[in-house]
């Protein structure tokens, strides 16, 4: 079980409490929120099928990302929202908490992930976030 | 630079029939804290009844599938300011999703002129420049709009009730000057 406490990396100016800034604290963690997380798990939720993925996988020529847990992926996110720069961020997932689908539809696990933050003042705080192959970017 | 420029359609792949695949089949994953929340519903039951967001630029066609149809929608509203306010001179517009990242730059050479430059990242080697009509770029948009709302209003129409999509409708419709939202 992934904990909030055991994934903070937080640095913070301001307001911090376990690790998030005021605004941090401002968002809605549920997972289900859009709002918060953008694309992250509209496109690479747990609730997807492998088929739909495999397809994104074929039309593109990528192996697409997608989080085994979204309500742990969500915490983790939580967690590292606050050392996050705007634009792309590549971070470290526990084992277990990702993994990539390719065209084929079959699945590899994987630590990495890409956090995409939109900068302050975009509808969405997060643009899109997904489990990577190692030494795939995209 | 090419004259063909930039074109973005929202188009049915068969003949429009009833609703097979109903917005009901997404709606309760996510709160709809969000219109990209409600986009995502619409895209997915747009595309679950053979309606398709087309990009292309200067002739060819750069691969797009429900996710890129939600970006788009998310960011039309800026792209319109920049079409019809004078003092708007740039527009960013990001595809950026895994397997797609274009960005397309837009820039008023004049009152009446715009450039667009356009980089497929997934594959570097690619960037295309053309230049258009602020007035057909306006045009464009519009029609794209009216086609969205027709093709919501009729696969979604639970969605197209939705306070946060009544609000961006209103929002843009006051962009296009239109009197009232369609």
């Amino acid at each position: 079980m992934l904990t909030t406490a055991a994934l903070i990396k937080g640095r913070g100016t301001g307001v911090n409490i376990e690790g998030l800034t005021l605004k941090g604290l401002s968002l809605n963690w549920t997972w289900k929120s859009v709002k918060t997380f953008g694309h992250i798990f509209t496109q690479h939720g747990a609730q997807l099928k492998i088929p739909q993925l495999a397809d994104r996988a074929r039309s593109f020529g990528v192996a697409i990302g997608q989080w085994t847990n979204n309500e742990k992926a969500a915490e983790f996110i939580k967690g590292i929202y606050d050392t996050l720069k705007d634009g792309e961020n590549i971070v470290d997932i526990l084992a277990g908490l990702g993994q990539v689908v390719n065209a084929d539809q079959s699945i590899i696990s994987t630590t990495k992930a890409i956090i995409v933050k939109n900068a302050e003042g975009a509808t969405n705080a997060l643009k899109t976030g997904y489990p990577i192959v190692e030494k795939v970017i995209r | 630079m090419s004259n063909k420029g930039l074109e973005i359609l929202i188009e049915p792949q068969w003949a429009l029939q009833g609703t097979k695949y109903s917005e009901a089949e997404f709606e309760s994953d996510f709160d709809l804290d969000s219109v990209s929340a409600v986009f995502y519903v619409m895209s997915n039951v747009l595309y679950g009844n053979g309606v398709c967001f087309e990009l292309r630029i200067s002739g060819r066609e750069y691969k797009t599938l429900s996710a890129e149809l939600v970006i788009f929608l998310e960011e039309l509203l800026g792209l319109i300011e920049f079409t019809n306010r004078n003092e708007v001179s740039k527009h960013s517009l990001d595809f950026y999703e895994q397997g797609a990242n274009y960005s397309l730059k837009f820039e008023k050479a004049n009152d009446g002129l715009y450039v667009l430059e356009f980089i497929d990242r997934s594959n570097p080697s690619e960037l295309v420049k053309s230049e258009g009509l602020l007035l057909d770029l306006n045009f464009l948009l519009y029609t794209f709009y009216c086609r969205f709302i027709f093709l919501a209003n009729k696969f979604c129409p639970e969605m197209s009730q939705n306070e946060l999509y009544l609000e961006w409708k209103i929002n843009v419709s006051r962009m296009f000057k239109m009197e009232e939202s369609i």
